[in-house]
């Protein structure tokens, strides 16, 4: 499968916006082809964007499938967003077309996220596959690394849906809530069984807060709330009310790491990592509490969150250092 | 400008501490369900799985069980020595309490959990077999011990030598159950693309292994199942092998036609992705007046299920530790009604070294002897069981600088004669030892117009260091610093490399990574590239590179062990002290100081390798103290199923550990000169701990773990 | 977990009436019930929030201390007034869970909370008299090294887990509550219940009763007061063994004590043989040993939870030396 785009040209549409369209194309699984009027991008969800020249005959090849299916590119306005689905038979199963009146990056995420939807429904019963002859041309318009990229995708058709999404079953207890984590509103509508952990790691995508047992028994979850330590799993997201959440996400400044973030690294305070945001906001809390007196009253102070690796000591180090570097401070942002 | 060597700062650290590291559950899937499996509260036993309620619970896209799973062809196919038989619902049977017999998918992760108790199961159940004492008379000689060591082995005569010997002792020592437990849970997401095609994002230690998995079983081309793993969080042996649950999520995908992610629940951890098996280990030791080994008799038995055969390899350090001319060991296995155990951080030894390092400071309280000395005089020049040279071996520094550091020398021999106030105090030593291994592995390494060096390599970082590691054994090769590197790893779209296990990484794709960079170097250099040691001028390189037409120069590259090493038998070495106090009264064991040195070859990072060899010993004090795994005999069912119940040790249980990395040179070994630190740091630890609580207390426990209770 | 509504009452009033519903739980610090709810031990329609209508105050006055049921583990472990004045108490809340849970978990949740017994929190077992009544105890011949040597009846021998409790029981704590009568006070020691032959009734509240405040009264023994307690991890696991004491000294002799046993019984356990054979005798370590003879006096062990009966005696011992010291 492989999401064509043909579009006028386009910035570097950002790393919040690839991030999105990642889950798009991991969805689908695709490579995006975005070509601009002069440079295009090759862009696999778990591969390097690769950016090369619009060559005249990409964008040729790219006329062409459209027209077999009705739609004639070149008679598009330039603030026009074509975008269509090349399923393995070479040709067009779906497509789409925007008026780039904003953000041109935002129009092409949300053609994406139409294009996905689309892939989920029912297939036609499909031909035999075509797609080599489809990459064969790619081969011919693009690079050597753009095709390597594409050679991976080995496009196919999805399967079938198997049963009807019942995504819109009741959900009578279904409330809207809004989450202030890291001083910014997060709106969600949610059941009250949702734990501010699952909130954060699969509605608002924090997933730097872990998840290590979900009964409060190993610390992973750890984030701050109204500056205290607490675990995400115990608590529901119905009950922060105007409460201020912090997580991992919200420690480090725009450029610079938060000292206890620092004396992590420096100390090796980590090994597989992913015990490490909950130690690093647990620590934060600590250091508030003023209790960080001695490397004892550390362990004892810290023994709510379990490192398995077993960096434990040099995680006291990391904690000793940044208290001395007056490792106390929540991060300051501009509200 | 060599970066190996140097204790360079993780080069993922900064993603790991800003939250920004994704994990295998955690990378972002667009239109993604939920899965949660539902597993058996009985074992032994025969199910009927009524599902109706759970399919019409709000949200529900599909309930698989053994009634609608499809048939796999390869369901039941091991695709090599350590692979495992899966659960796969293609059966009426729940063979070990918490077998897969359900997959609830669901539009919400609540939602999918609440339909998942709603699955009603009804059970016929015959006896249930899980007490390992009760059935060593179907003790049976597996086919290895290990993946590949014979299970048995013997030199010279046994009974002669115990004859012969002034001092003998007889014991028999027991370790527990003991479950890996990483903090990140087993997950995974899958996407289809079409029938043919797979993509996953798994936490694995082999992703390699994984691919050949999921293609066996849904009859796929291995080249169209992608594998992608870049963070793991925690592994230790659980994830070296192909699990069910990995199966089942991309069945349940493959049925809704949506990309799927299913993560175990902690109590899950405790049946569906292996542990340590119990073991019952006697050891015989036989010693002249001076401590000098005589005889010495290993005999191990430890459990394994009906469905599959795992041996923890208990008795292999025995074989070429020590220096003994009459040596003989066993391994036996015993079926129960149980989960597949595993590989867990130092199989074999970790267990092996507490039977074997105990009984030897049994041996030198008979002896009055010091026990660190009668290690001394049983020292092994040469490997007694291969009867080769060792490639390297700097035991005897490891001892003396420890000891040194440690302040070893003023210890009383004495059970229960040093006090600290109301604690006892009390001092143990022990050997640590795990083999070196290599296999084959390829790496490839590239370099743009820009300078900027990529180097991959499918390799997993189970949190060792892997990613800072192999830049800097690449950097050094191609003769660049190690700012200009950045190493890749973590999907099966990149070269092919081992499982990350038995300590091998480093080894094995390391060589690859420097034979990779290395064959770069040669083909930039034949191109005239000023790439000349010792003194590289950066600038002339990408002045050089900036006016190439090439995009990039790329060079690829596959290493195995060297036909020359088989001449040398190759291990890591180091040796622990400990102190430990316990409450008079109260009888809380507490480890308050350890000193270890370890001899490992080459170290590549100071830095890392210090987190490792802690990380080790952090699993010796668990090990020792703490980890127990209780099975209900009734049923099958692990009692202790969460991190309340399973103590992993916390902060408080943990001192200061100094660590001293003893220079090695080993030419041998292989073209980077280091032979594995990852599991080492564990063996020798629980019973330099156990020989310290007899000789604070006097009282020698020989059943692990060593809990208060067992000194009242 | 099933889907539950979630309902906030403006009043206390409003919140006593809504918990007498069916199937209405009580919601406060939510450690507790949101980690049995994952379990799907607890199977509410709905939780009733109660951090609107209670407070979290806690004061300090001559007669003793005022806590609302909310005050928070943390916040009263740390309160000068109870470090200083009510050690015991400030020590136990200190040695319970971790400081995560501590900042979340409230002390009316805390004097509600349920044990930790293995097979009670997990629903794949069929027996468990505690959560389904009249299946069974699985931990009678089950795995039982964690599970009470005192006070167990044939349906249950699941252990109470809490520090804190046992601290206010050697301290003499009254519970006070809102029902739909009025207000009330229930001594501690009547608090929690025996499990007989109904261990699913844990405690003496009514349905719809709420912990309001916990009143613990200045005595001449609650200042010279100890928790001391054994666990297998230096820190955040559960007593094997504890022990809350209190003393008050005459002179050379001992004219009252105070003795409460954690991680041993199936409530907070009252040893009132032990205090009887302190008093009137000097504060010295064999007074100490002899009287803690009597800490498990009744005990009925399992051949995993043996241990606890010598344990417990230690616990004691080592309690009142730092009590007397």
């Amino acid at each position: 499968m492989l999401v064509v785009a043909l579009a006028p040209n386009f910035d570097d549409p950002g790393e919040e916006v690839l991030e999105a369209l990642r889950a798009e194309l991991r969805c689908l699984g695709a490579a995006l082809l975005l070509i601009g009027t002069d440079h295009s991008f090759c862009f696999r969800p778990d591969d390097e964007l690769v950016e090369e020249p619009s060559t005249d005959e990409l964008r040729l090849w790219a006329a062409q499938l459209f027209r077999a299916q009705g739609v004639e590119s070149e008679a598009l306005t330039p603030e026009t967003l074509l975008l269509g689905l090349l399923d393995d038979g070479g040709s067009l199963r779906w497509h789409t077309r925007r008026e780039l009146d904003g953000d041109p990056s935002l129009a092409l995420l949300e053609a994406a996220r139409l294009a996905a939807k689309s892939a989920l429904a029912p297939a036609p019963i499909g031909v035999l596959s075509r797609r080599e002859v489809v990459l064969t041309s790619l081969i011919g318009a693009l690079s050597l690394v753009l095709l390597e990229g594409c050679k991976r995708s080995e496009p196919q058709r999805p399967a079938p849906s198997a049963s009807a999404v019942s995504s819109l079953a009741p959900a009578p207890f279904e409330r809207e809530v809004t989450l202030n984590v890291n001083d910014k509103d997060y709106r969600l509508s949610i059941e009250p069984r949702v734990s501010v952990l699952d909130a954060l790691r699969e509605r608002l995508g924090l997933t730097g807060t872990k998840k290590g047992c979900d009964h409060g028994q190993c610390g992973a979850c750890t984030v701050l709330l109204d500056g205290r330590r607490v675990n995400a799993c115990l608590l529901l997201a119905v009950m922060v009310g105007k409460r201020k959440l912090t997580t991992i996400e919200g420690l480090a400044g725009p450029a610079e790491l938060h000292p206890l973030q620092e004396a992590f690294v420096a100390h090796d305070a980590l090994q597989c990592g992913y015990c490490t945001p909950g130690q690093i906001v647990s620590a934060l809390g600590l250091l508030r509490e003023k209790r960080a007196t001695s490397a004892e009253a550390i362990r004892e102070h810290m023994s709510g969150n379990l490192c398995r690796c077993g960096a434990y000591p040099n995680i006291v180090k990391a904690i000793e250092a940044a208290r001395d570097a007056g490792g106390d401070a929540l991060p300051a942002r501009a509200t | 400008m060599t970066a190996v060597g140097k204790g360079i700062a993780r080069l993922d650290a900064r993603a790991k501490v800003t939250g920004k590291a994704q994990y295998a559950a955690e990378v972002p899937v667009a239109n993604l369900v939920h899965a949660v499996l539902v597993t058996s509260t009985q074992a032994a036993a025969k199910v009927a799985v009524d599902v109706k309620d759970a399919e019409h619970a709000p949200g529900v896209l599909a309930v698989l069980t053994h009634h609608n799973a499809p048939k796999l062809p390869g369901a039941k196919t091991k695709t090599g020595p350590v692979d495992r038989v899966l659960q796969l619902l293609q059966e009426d049977e729940a063979p070990y309490n918490d077998c897969p017999i359900a997959v609830v998918v669901a539009d919400t992760l609540e939602r999918a959990r609440a339909a998942a108790e709603r699955v009603a199961v009804r059970y016929s159940s015959g006896g249930v077999q899980t007490e390992l004492r009760e059935r060593l008379a179907e003790a049976y000689a597996p086919k290895t011990a290990g993946p590949r060591e014979p299970a048995d082995s013997s030199r010279g005569d046994v009974p002669a030598g115990l004859e012969a010997a002034f001092v003998q002792i007889d014991a028999t020592y027991t370790t527990t159950n003991q479950h890996h437990n990483p903090m990140e849970m087993h997950g995974l997401t899958a996407v289809w693309q079409g029938e043919q095609s797979l993509t996953v994002y798994d936490t694995s230690q082999g992703i390699f292994g994984v691919r050949k998995k999921l293609a066996t079983v849904f009859g796929l081309a291995e080249s169209n199942v992608r594998v992608i793993s870049r963070y793991v969080g925690g592994g230790f042996g659980c994830k070296g092998s192909p699990w069910s649950h990995l199966a089942l999520c991309a069945l349940a995908a493959r049925v809704t036609g949506r990309p799927v992610r299913l993560v175990l629940t902690r109590p899950q951890m405790f049946s569906l992705v292996g542990y340590r098996p119990r073991t019952i280990q006697r050891v015989v030791l036989g010693a002249d007046a001076r401590g000098k080994l005589t005889a010495v008799r290993h005999d191990v038995t430890s459990e394994t299920s009906r469905l599959d055969e795992f041996s923890e390899p208990s008795a292999l350090q025995t074989r070429m530790l020590y220096a003994c001319p009459n040596v003989a060991t066993s391994h036996r296995l015993v079926r129960l009604d149980v989960p597949t155990p595993t590989f867990t951080r130092a199989p074999g030894e970790a267990t092996g070294t507490f039977a074997l390092e105990v009984a030897l400071d049994e041996l030198a309280t008979a002896l009055k002897l010091d026990p660190l000395e009668l290690r001394l005089r049983n020292y092994a020049e040469r490997d007694p069981h291969e009867d080769k040279p060792w490639s390297s071996k700097e035991l005897r520094r490891c001892y003396q600088q420890a000891a040194e550091r440690f302040g070893w020398a003023a210890r009383r021999l004495d059970p229960g004669s040093q006090r600290d106030g109301k604690l006892l105090v009390g001092w143990g030593m022990a050997t640590a030892t795990y083999p070196a291994k290599q296999s084959a592995a390829s790496a490839s390494a590239r370099i743009d117009r820009e300078g900027r060096v990529l180097v991959q390599a499918g390799t997993q970082d189970i949190g060792t260091g892997t990613y800072t590691i192999m830049a800097q054994i690449a950097a050094d090769a191609l003769g660049v610093p190690v700012d200009r590197v950045r190493f890749e790893l973590g999907d099966t779209s990149l070269p092919e490399t081992p499982v990350s296990g038995g300590s091998q990484t480093a080894s094995s794709t390391g060589s690859a990574v420097q034979a990779a960079a290395l064959a770069l170097k040669k083909k930039l250099l034949a191109l005239g590239a000023p790439l000349r040691a010792p003194e590289l001028d950066l600038r002339a390189l990408d002045a050089w590179l900036a006016q190439r037409t090439e995009p990039e120069h790329r060079a690829e590259a596959r290493t195995e062990e060297k036909a020359e090493r088989k001449r040398y038998s190759s291990h890591s070495f180091g040796a622990h002290f400990v102190e430990v106090k316990i409450d008079a009264d109260l009888r809380q064991i507490r480890v308050t100081r350890c000193v270890s040195a370890f001899a490992a070859g080459k170290i590549l990072n100071p830095k890392t390798a210090h987190s490792q060899y802690i990380g080790g010993m952090v699993w010796g004090i668990g090990l020792a103290l703490l980890e127990h795994t209780a099975r209900d005999p009734r049923n099958g069912r692990v009692v202790t199923r969460d991190l309340a119940d399973y103590h992993v040790p916390v902060h408080a249980d943990i001192p200061e550990l100094e660590v001293i990395q003893v220079h090695e040179r080993d030419p041998y070994v292989n073209e980077i000169g280091a032979k594995g630190i990852g599991e080492v740091g564990i063996t020798g630890m629980a019973a330099a701990i156990a020989n310290a609580v007899h000789h604070a207390t006097g009282k020698r426990v020989r059943d692990l773990p060593i809990t208060l209770d067992k000194l009242l | 977990m099933r889907d539950f509504d979630y309902v906030v009452p403006k009043s206390l009033d409003e919140a006593v009436a809504r918990g007498k519903q069916a199937e209405h739980r009580f919601i406060a610090g939510g450690t507790l019930l949101v980690d049995l709810l994952r379990l799907d031990v607890e199977r509410p329609a709905a939780l009733v929030d109660l951090n609107a209508v209670l407070s979290e105050r806690i004061s300090w006055a001559p007669n003793g201390l005022t806590a609302g049921a909310l005050a928070r583990n943390s916040d009263l472990a740390d309160h000068p007034d109870v470090r200083r004045e009510l050690p015991a108490l400030s020590q136990a809340l200190e040695s319970g869970a971790s400081p995560q849970i501590r900042n979340l978990a409230s002390l009316g949740g805390n004097l509600m909370q349920r044990t930790r017994c293995a097979y009670f929190r997990d629903p794949g077992v069929a027996e468990c008299n505690k959560r389904r009544p009249g299946s069974g105890c699985a931990a009678l011949e089950g795995y039982s090294r964690m599970h009470a040597v005192l006070g167990g009846s044939r349906a249950c021998i699941a252990v109470h887990p809490s520090d804190m409790s046992v601290a206010l029981l050697a301290l003499d704590a009254i519970v006070r509550t809102r029902r739909s009568q009025g207000g009330r006070e229930i001594a501690i020691a009547d608090f929690h219940a025996l499990p007989g032959e109904t261990p699913q009734v844990e405690t003496a509240l009514e349905p719809g009763e709420i912990v309001t405040e916990v009143f613990v009264p200045a005595s001449g023994f609650s200042r010279r007061s100890a928790y001391v307690k054994v666990r297998d991890r230096a820190a955040f696991a559960f007593a094997l063994a504890s022990a809350a004491v209190a003393l008050e000294l005459s002179g050379e002799k001992i004219a009252t004590a105070r003795v409460a046993l954690g991680g041993v019984a199936t409530k907070p356990w009252r040893a009132l043989e032990v205090e009887a054979a302190l008093l009137g005798r000097p504060p010295t370590r064999e007074t100490f040993e002899a009287a803690a003879k009597l800490a498990a006096n009744g005990a009925r062990t399992t051949p995993h939870n043996q241990f606890k009966v010598e344990l417990a005696r230690r616990v004691v011992v080592r309690a009142l030396e730092r009590a007397a010291a």
